[in-house]
């Protein structure tokens, strides 16, 4: 699960939807903040206002105070402060809350991972829409640019119809090439994703994966920090792309091939950015291992440690893979020359499995 | 078809009722959790969560979720969460 700077897949309720809190409540937000990892000095973004942190955290003005009285790093004056996205993504991911939106949003992860093995290879179709705009405030600056990297969900045995696009515009100029519009569009596809059930044959590539999904916490980081593989280490929280650079990184030390591949988990809440690692198992075969999914649901309320075991060789069909390069992201968009953050929401309906 | 008891229906619509985020004061079996209530994707899990702690029930499966689209439909859920929620199917 990743929060990309430039794409969004989530929209929280207006601040109003905050509610007081209790002593209990209180005590799961200030135990998540004692054993956060927070974003070193040089990455850091306090960026993030009151209003929005509400948003965010969907939680009181009190558990913010509070939060801020037992060492939340900020800036600003008392009630003016600054936050830094990422420590209040993290704080809010381990809060016990039960209505941070970070917390849904692995929670969503968890329960699919807490449900019987047959739900996460079976054949999943849905209908996938995509509504995207640009963030500036005033609307495109001039010569604005789209480009939709193209999914490739055969990859895990899946597939996909091809796009409709919102006119005026042409799907099939849309994803994979950089397309030229000066508005918002809407991109709609049915999906197919399955699964398969596979094991990892090397030893060392199986020691590895659980050190690294029970030696380390599993955190959103910024890209600058996720990766770099050799900084993380010591850093000890990981997001989906830096435990994969890590693993990465150890299996090839070991004398393995790998990759790391990029996509979306199609979850109940719309999309997230994901990353797995691909190695080359000792049988020749390329296999996903995905220690981020297996930390999420080893770290929720729901552990399943079937689940974190079938994270280490198999595809889960929730996954859609996309062909695009680590660095970039899967929907860019540029206009005035400055590449921009795009809204992106998100439609997912209509699921058939079996 | 089963169907919960008044006192359960009740208190099932007063949470969906308190947590729409219309603000709704009461709701109906036929009433729509999306159009008419005007829940989403975020809201409709924080509602399973919450159905599930006050209900002690398992965790609604994704499959199901999806299934659900009214206010009867959590009703007859929670009435017979190994059944089928949604009428005719």
């Amino acid at each position: 699960m990743v929060h990309s700077q430039t794409e969004s897949a989530t929209s929280g309720p207006p601040a109003s939807a905050a509610v007081v809190t209790s002593d209990e409540d209180l005590g799961g937000w200030l135990e998540s903040l004692a054993q956060l990892v927070s974003t070193p000095a040089e990455f850091r973004e306090e960026t993030i206002d009151r209003r929005t942190a509400l948003d965010m955290l969907r939680c009181s003005e009190a558990v913010i105070d509070a939060l801020v009285e037992n060492g939340l790093p900020c800036s600003g004056a008392a009630g003016e402060e600054r936050f830094d996205r990422w420590d209040l993504f993290n704080v809010a991911l381990y809060s016990r809350s039960r209505r941070s939106i970070p917390e849904l949003s692995a929670l969503v992860v968890a329960r699919a991972a807490a449900e019987k093995p047959p739900t996460w290879v079976e054949r999943r179709e849905v209908r996938l829409t995509l509504s995207l705009q640009c963030t500036r405030p005033d609307g495109c600056a001039d010569h604005p640019e789209w480009l939709v990297r193209p999914p490739q969900p055969e990859r895990f045995d899946g597939s996909i119809t091809p796009w409709r696009a919102s006119t005026p515009l042409e799907a099939a100029t849309v994803v994979g090439t950089i397309v030229h519009a000066r508005t918002a569009f809407e991109l709609a596809a049915t999906v197919v994703t399955c699964g398969a059930a596979r094991s990892i044959r090397s030893a060392p590539v199986r020691t590895l994966f659980w050190e690294i999904v029970h030696g380390m916490r599993f955190q959103v980081l910024p890209h600058a920090l996720a990766i770099q593989t050799d900084r993380i280490a010591r850093h000890g929280a990981v997001d989906c792309t830096a435990v994969a650079r890590l693993l990465g990184a150890r299996c090839e030390d070991a004398g393995l091939e790998t990759r790391v591949e990029k996509g979306l988990l199609l979850t109940m809440l719309g999309i997230d950015n994901h990353a797995w690692l691909e190695v080359k198992d000792d049988d020749g075969q390329w296999k996903p291992i995905d220690c981020s999914l297996a930390m999420i649901s080893l770290g929720s309320a729901i552990p399943n440690p079937a689940f974190a075991q079938f994270c280490l060789g198999s595809q889960f069909n929730r996954v859609l893979p996309f062909a695009c390069p680590l660095e970039e992201p899967i929907i860019e968009h540029t206009c005035g020359a400055v590449r921009r953050a795009v809204d992106v929401r998100v439609s997912i309906s209509g699921l058939h499995s079996n | 078809m089963t169907v919960p008891s008044d006192a359960v229906a009740d208190e099932l619509r007063g949470l969906i009722a308190r947590m729409s985020p219309k603000n709704v004061k009461s709701v109906s079996a036929g009433e729509r959790l999306v159009e008419d209530l005007g829940y989403d994707s975020l809201t409709l899990i924080e509602l399973a969560v919450a159905i599930e702690d006050r209900f002690d029930l398992p965790a609604i499966s994704e499959e199901e979720a999806m299934r659900i689209r009214t206010v009867g439909d959590l009703e007859r859920f929670i009435a017979n969460p190994h059944g089928s929620a949604v009428n005719g199917a």
